[in-house]
């Protein structure tokens, strides 16, 4: 073998451009893994799948759908309005009525959040990230960074395109003040329990692994959990029930206030943003790939 | 450079790795053997940090794994499983990792037409076929220019194309000077391909050695003798030492003593012979004897020709191991 020269790599292959050794340094050397590189990277991943954008199609169309749906029941005048019902001269929270349709959507982003992680690891490719960020942590701040750098921008459009299909449908039912900043707040507040769901599926990837036991635990947390433990009385059941994601986006996406105050409903959002994300980054940090 | 030293790794009750030290260096391709289940994979994921050993240590180019700052730059690996989201492109996925290290795209370009992917590099490498899907493996691995390259069996399934192919590449690879590790379960194929070997059985070194001193090693091959007085040629060739199977009538096979030596017998006391020949011991059949006893399956014996000759090579090697 020692007559073998570096021409031999290339002669192996059908196409063939110079390919350089690493001793004799005909690459620059590549500048090293960084915190913004893996962000860069983790973007391009985020990117390149298709299943990326059909969620955000599918997230906006269910709360654009639903937030026209919504406005036209509340708007009919033969129909019941039990919550936030006409108030002199129309809604008492139309703002918030138009933003409730987003709740399906949570689900959707939660899914897209879970496949960040558990589609790495469904396919094998959670060694090839793993092995470029073999330090690890910089792999989930760089997902929760790119999730929240595409999400924030995605939902403030999802909740605008909502409140404005309503706003076109309520007539003389209701009407959207936009010059209000309650308006602008609840729709701040729609985006973060958005997000919030988002982070929270991507933590839910990172403790669980599969998709299917991400999901599931996160539409029972989103779906199931509130009707169900709201039959239960005891106070610590209570206590939860009035702490899931959904309360706290409902109490923020709102213009009458909600079951939490608002800045207890923004600490319990990022609870379920943050805590299953370092729990997971933990799990990550210490259990074989 | 790849230094294991006292590598164990548990699964439970199961050893998977038990004390594995070993050295690899750059220059020639080392070929990591030992039958399935053996601890080849495991031991690899351990170098490259996706598993944590039970205990022991092992560095690359001098450092352990994780603390090199472009750690795609260092070490190039290709793993047995697929490491590929279905759902992305050659391209995008190179890509991504490039981006990861800093590694420019032009180089992306490179290693894509270096493996041959230039006119599928768009498509989603879930529709690959497995030699594509192998060949984009490799692309990976070569992704940062490594000094050292690591492949879990990386010809499993492929055609014969595909196996030169890579053959070729690796031998390349190995004469710029990188280290070369690559394991594989099949004895034939590292023998065209590796110059030095690390043989494992059930998670423990069997030997460390290079191609040629394997082969030497089963010098202690039996020799055939046919003759017409075997019974006579026999009983003297005892009395000189040696040890002598009756195979039938008028064949010996003789061990403890080479074919000189008992054509100088023979003569001395006036003995025909017929036939005498020193039986050739295979690469295959040295490492069938020396895994003989780690194998977790047996299904592939040797011809039974060739069963004392092996054995012979499996007590030598042994010594070599300890
Ligand atoms: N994650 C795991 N959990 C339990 N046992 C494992 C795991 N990975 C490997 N093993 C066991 O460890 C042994 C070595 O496996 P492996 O390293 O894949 O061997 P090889 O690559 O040489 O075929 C096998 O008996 C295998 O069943
Ligand atoms: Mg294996």
């Amino acid at each position: 073998m020692s007559t073998q020269t570096s021409r031999t790599t290339t002669d192996a292959v059908p196409s063939q451009r110079e390919h350089g050794s690493p001793h004799h340094g005909q690459h620059t050397a590549p500048a090293g893994a960084s915190l913004p590189r893996a962000v860069l990277s983790e973007w391009t991943k985020l990117r390149s799948l298709r299943s990326t954008w059909w969620t955000l199609v599918i997230a906006l169309g269910l709360a654009v759908g639903f937030a026209a749906l919504l406005a036209a029941v509340v708007s009919n005048p033969d129909a019941q309005q039990p919550q936030g019902g006409p108030g002199a001269g129309g809604l008492a929270d139309p703002v918030g009525i138009a933003l409730a349709s987003s709740t399906f959507s949570t689900l959707v982003l939660g899914v897209l959040g879970a496949l960040v992680v558990a589609g790495e690891y469904a396919t094998g490719s959670i060694s090839s990230s793993l092995m470029a960020l073999p330090r690890r942590w910089p792999l989930v701040v760089a997902k929760t960074a790119v999730l929240v750098g595409l999400l924030v921008p995605f939902t403030l459009v999802l909740s605008l395109a909502s409140l404005w299909v309503a706003s076109l449908i309520y007539g003389d039912a209701a009407t959207v003040d936009w010059a209000s900043s309650d308006t602008w707040l609840a729709v701040l507040g729609n985006c973060a329990y958005l997000v919030a769901v988002a982070l929270l599926g991507l933590g839910l990837g990172l403790l669980f692994r599969t998709t299917a036991a991400a999901i599931t635990v996160l539409a029972a947390i989103v779906f199931v959990a509130p009707p169900l433990l709201g039959l239960v009385t005891w106070d610590w059941v209570v206590a939860i029930n009035d702490h899931l994601p959904g309360v706290a986006g409902s109490s923020l996406a709102s213009t009458t206030g909600g079951t939490l105050g608002t800045g207890e409903a923004w600490l319990t959002l990022l609870g379920w943003a943050a805590v299953p994300v370092l729990a997971g980054a933990l799990v990550l940090q210490r259990r074989d790939a | 450079m790849i230094e294991a030293q006292h590598l164990v790794k548990r699964y439970g009750a199961k050893t998977a790795v038990d004390d594995l030290s070993f050295t690899v260096s750059p220059g020639h391709v080392t070929g990591f053997l030992g039958p399935n289940g053996a601890g080849k994979s495991t031991t690899m994921r351990m170098v490259v940090g996706l598993d944590r050993p039970t205990s022991g240590s092992v560095t690359v180019n001098g450092k352990p794994y994780a603390e090199h700052r472009t750690p795609l730059a260092e070490v190039g690996t290709l793993l047995e499983a697929k490491a590929v989201h279905k759902g992305r492109s050659a391209h995008d996925h190179l890509l991504a990792l490039a981006q990861s290290q800093g590694i420019g795209r032009r180089r992306v370009a490179e290693v894509i037409d270096l493996v041959g992917l230039h006119d599928v590099a768009r498509k989603r490498a879930g529709g690959f076929s497995l030699g594509m899907g192998q060949r984009l493996g490799i692309a990976s691995a070569l992704l940062g220019d490594p000094a050292t390259i690591i492949l879990d069996e990386p010809v499993n399934g492929l055609d014969p194309d595909g196996v030169l192919w890579i053959r070729t590449l690796l031998r390349g690879l190995a004469a710029e000077g990188r280290t070369v590790f690559v394991s594989s379960h099949l004895m034939s194929e590292m023998a065209l391909t590796a110059e030095r070997l690390v043989i494992v059985g059930r998670g423990r070194l069997l030997a460390d050695t290079t191609v040629d001193d394997l082969i030497s090693s089963a010098s202690d091959r039996p020799v055939v003798v046919h003759s017409p007085q075997a019974g006579e040629l026999g009983r003297l060739l005892v009395s000189a030492g040696a040890t002598v199977t009756d195979v039938e009538v008028g064949e010996l096979l003789v061990t403890g003593t080479t074919a000189a030596r008992i054509g100088e017998v023979a003569a001395e006391r006036g003995i025909v012979l017929h036939e005498l020949h020193t039986e050739r011991a295979s690469l295959e059949q040295v490492y069938m004897a020396l895994t003989r006893d780690s194998r977790e399956y047996t299904t592939d014996e040797p011809a039974t020709g060739a069963r004392a000759g092996a054995q012979d090579g499996a007590a030598q090697q042994q010594e070599v191991a300890a």
